[in-house]
């Protein structure tokens, strides 16, 4: 439970703001936010509060603010790196009740959309019009756009289409002083600073998105999507760099090995081999002309590549059968081990084989199954260690591996992260990657938007003095 | 280092010259650590610096409220790494956009960004200035493909953001603040890009029409409709011009799509009474002279006035039909990229005041912005080169007084005179 005490004033006050039904505070509605998708660590919060409108956003930070008490914004809670942990913060204020899609713009193909709207709700609403919103992580029938923004997600389609950034044009923002600014706008053409910009990824530390104006895209014309069967994890990724070599880019090309292939097959059924080394999942899009010889291309490529086999989607049904195969396939793993932790690295795309030669060792040597499971085009890896909670040497196992395998990505010229954030999770790690001047700079912009660390405070900066231990006492962790 | 010479010829100084103000001292660093201690230096004397590349788009922004050091960065010509299997590059902010081309170019790849004048366009000056041409509305910005960046503080401290994989979450992306920043947050050392393959075919069709009012029907069309050129620019006379309204259409794919995308921009073309006037491989010269003209148009475009109007896309063909009746008895010619809602004017003015009040009414009217990217010495002083202000300015002032609180990057250059 969090350290820091929590007025009993602000708890009337907050109720009068987002009234009764909006504010949590009993044990077993609070249990439920004591994580994200990151469990290691947890800490329950001392108050959630679910404003309905920007406005009772805005005075719910003000109320904070008056108090001393900082806040931690929270989405859905699917983020993968403990951003949401309610920990130093003891006051949750969750958007999730904030689902109103305010403005659609068919003809601009712009999107107004609050903070609690589903990530998939975007797209379903405009379909019928033939528009979609790109960018769709793993997570997107739960997760929202407000989470969306904080991290500045991903998913299989940003090889081609980019990611959350790339498809944000503007957000509504409360500061943690209780201003409501509008940032960015309709207008591609940038306007000043692009803040809006900084604000996508910044993990809720600069305050709470409440909106945001989105870009929708076309459907594309047709879709090719292509399953190739290869004997060796090796031989797939091979694969990966030849097609990227050869001058084409899919809008998705997506990796999972046999430990994975073995569990999503047990799940769903869609008829993988579950004897082949690794399966890649290739998408591709655009105009219907062509598209046909580009599969043939790609077809080409995997067999010299040493494909056992190459096999189309034969329709819509199939495909999406496929893809739900890929993106429930963490929902799959729970079938493998009681637990399981996600890490999330970056290597240049040409670093593959070696990235995973490297996990395969740090697995043996710690005594843990690890399943792979990742976006090879984009060389985002995501390593799934296996482990049972209850095993306290397992989880300090687990924790060692997933630092050298962070360790072993920055060797090779990538990133401690692709899509999942720093969170509480790497604050340690991001020293890998930015040296005390760089951090330094980060921190002086963090300062513009919250100059009294209101916002989420004790996430992705290294604190000095503590937090330098994963388990350190004053976070706890799910042992 | 080279250090500062100053009081260098009064001529040498001239051509550092900026918004008509010449600084009194020139300074070309070797490496970042030398540049970063003329910006140390710099700060330390309360002095103030303009860095500059090759100085081609130095006329976007107010002129500098102070300027003593012109810093160059013209020596920072190195490129640091390029795998082409990754689809990334890494380079100094000195190297010219065109040289980085050329390399890009050995491999199939491209950086998909094609601001006027790319052989005077240094890596730096595109980030600083957050630069694009007609490929903006197909490929993006460069934003879209700034994966990682070093920088230099006004305290002359050296900072990165991102890094050199395509995604990257690591740390605040810092690529977005000091994308379009106009060297007011820090000055860019290096810069490292996701690039693209270049495409397989790519051609291009130029088409003309007699009068410009349907020309900009099918501007409309353009703009909201489903067909994805690389690019399509249309060129259309304001009042007293005598060339007819021109479309130039770049398309690229592979050889099959190409063909059917030809074949549907061709029947709009003719059903909104245009016709076509020239075709050919885009990679061909006659086809490159007719893009680099467009490219160009900005910059190379005759008029006292010049100025770029962002606008919603639906709204653009109304945007020139606007300024066609506004400007009718003047002198000048527009060029309109109705998909990415971006129209270039260069105006022929006799009047640049009464002019540049002309443009904002119209950008007014349509919920545009405008940006005056030209003008006369004499309205320097008073000139509001970006209108209407966000409303998150405050919040922007904030920014720079944090990164910069003694004013000693480009001083007063950006948007309200920040």
């Amino acid at each position: 439970v969090s350290t820091l005490p929590f007025p009993p004033a602000l708890r009337r006050e907050l109720a009068a703001i987002v009234g009764d039904d909006g504010v949590l505070q009993s044990r077993t509605d609070l249990t439920v936010y004591e994580c994200d998708g990151y469990t290691l660590e947890r800490c329950l919060p001392e108050v959630v509060v679910l404003p309905r409108s920007t406005d009772e956003v805005a005075r719910v930070v003000r109320a904070a603010g008056a108090s001393g008490v900082p806040f931690v914004p929270r989405g859905a809670g699917t983020g993968l790196s403990g951003g949401c942990l309610p920990h130093p913060a003891p006051l949750l204020v969750c958007t999730s009740r904030m689902r109103a899609i305010r403005a659609l713009d068919l003809e601009n193909r712009r999107a107004v959309v609050e903070a609690g709207v589903v990530n998939a709700a975007v797209s379903r609403a405009v379909r019928a019009s033939g528009l979609q919103y790109v960018p769709d992580p793993s997570s997107q029938n739960a997760c929202t756009i407000g989470g969306n923004v904080a991290e500045n997600s991903g998913g299989p389609h940003t090889l081609k289409y980019g990611v959350t950034t790339n498809h944000v044009l503007g957000v509504e923002l409360v500061l943690p002083d209780g201003e409501v600014v509008e940032l960015g706008g309709a207008l591609e053409d940038t306007l000043g600073y692009d803040l809006t910009g900084v604000v996508c990824g910044s993990e809720g530390t600069f305050g709470i998105v409440t909106a945001a104006m989105l870009k929708l895209e076309p459907l594309p014309e047709a879709v090719t999507t292509m399953l190739a069967v290869f004997e060796t994890v090796a031989a797939a990724t091979a694969t990966v760099s030849q097609v990227i070599a050869a001058g084409i880019v899919p809008a998705a090309l997506e990796m999972m090995d046999r430990t994975i292939v073995e569990a999503v097959e047990a799940a769903y059924r869609f008829g993988f081999p579950t004897d082949a080394g690794a399966i890649l999942i290739i998408e591709i899009d655009g105009a219907a002309a062509g598209l046909a010889a580009l599969a043939e291309r790609i077809t080409a490529i995997c067999r010299d590549a040493g494909a056992r086999s190459v096999r189309i989607a034969a329709d819509e049904r199939e495909r999406a059968a496929l893809w739900k195969s890929r993106k429930r396939a963490f929902g799959a793993v729970g079938r493998l081990a009681p637990n399981y932790c996600t890490q999330d690295g970056v290597v240049p795309r040409t670093r593959l084989p070696e990235i995973l030669a490297r996990i395969e060792a740090i697995g043996a040597r710690h005594r843990l199954r690890i399943g792979n499971v990742f976006h090879a085009g984009d060389g985002n890896i995501h390593p799934i260690i296996l482990y049972d909670e209850r095993d306290g040497d397992q989880v300090a196992r687990v924790l060692e591996a997933g630092r050298e395998i962070l360790r072993a990505c920055v060797e090779l010229g990538g990133s401690v992260t692709g899509e999942h954030g720093i969170g509480v999770e790497k604050m340690r790690e991001l020293g890998l990657v930015f040296d005390d001047d760089d951090l330094a700079l980060m921190r002086r912009v963090r300062d513009v938007f919250d100059p009294a660390g209101r916002a989420n405070p004790g996430k992705i900066f290294p604190t000095p003095g503590s937090c330098v231990e994963q388990r350190a006492p004053r976070r706890q962790a799910a042992l | 280092v080279s250090a500062a010479h100053p009081a260098a010829d009064p001529a040498a100084l001239a051509a550092y010259a900026v918004g008509g103000v010449a600084p009194a001292a020139i300074a070309t660093p070797a490496d970042a650590a030398a540049l970063a201690a003329c910006v140390a230096e710099t700060a330390a004397r309360g002095a103030a610096l303009v860095a500059l590349g090759r100085g081609a788009h130095r006329e976007i922004g107010h002129p500098p409220a102070r300027y003593d050091l012109a810093l160059s960065t013209a020596r920072l010509a190195r490129v640091l790494e390029y795998t082409p299997a990754d689809m990334t590059v890494s380079v100094e902010s000195g190297v010219p956009l065109a040289e980085l081309q050329a390399l890009l170019a050995c491999e199939r790849q491209w950086l998909p960004l094609d601001p006027p004048c790319p052989e005077a366009t240094t890596v730096g000056g595109l980030v600083a200035a957050d630069l694009g041409g007609p490929l903006t509305a197909s490929q993006g910005r460069v934003r879209d493909f700034l994966i990682g960046v070093a920088v230099v503080t006004a305290d002359g401290r050296c900072g990165r953001g991102g890094g050199k994989v395509v995604k990257n979450v690591a740390g605040y992306d810092l690529m977005k603040l000091f994308t379009g920043s106009l060297g007011t947050l820090a000055v860019v050392t290096a810069a490292t890009f996701k690039v693209r393959p270049r495409p397989e075919t790519t051609r291009a069709l130029a088409c003309e029409w007699r009068a410009g009012a349907r020309a900009l029907a099918l501007a409309s069309r353009l703009a909201t409709g489903a067909l994805a050129p690389l690019a399509a620019t249309l060129e259309v006379p304001l009042g007293g011009a005598p060339r007819p309204a021109s479309l130039l259409c770049l398309l690229g794919g592979v050889a099959e799509a190409v063909a059917a995308e030809r074949a549907r921009v061709l029947a709009l073309v003719e059903e909104e009474g245009g016709a076509l006037a020239f075709e050919g491989d885009g990679e061909d010269p006659p086809a490159r002279t007719l893009l680099a003209a467009a490219r160009d148009f900005p910059r190379a475009a005759p008029g006292a006035v010049a100025a770029r109007l962002a606008v919603l896309p639906a709204r653009a063909a109304a945007l020139a039909a606007d300024l066609g009746a506004t400007f009718d008895r003047t002198r000048g010619r527009a060029r309109l990229d109705p998909r990415a809602g971006l129209a270039h004017v260069a105006i022929e003015t006799s009047d640049p005041a009464r002019s540049i009040e002309a443009l904002r009414a119209v950008a007014a009217t349509h919920g545009a912005r405008l940006v005056v990217e030209r003008w006369p010495a004499e309205l320097a002083a008073t000139i509001a080169v970006w209108s209407p202000l966000p409303s998150a300015f405050p919040l922007m002032r904030r920014m720079k007084a944090a990164l910069d609180p003694r004013g000693t990057l480009a001083p007063g250059r950006f948007v309200g005179r920040i």
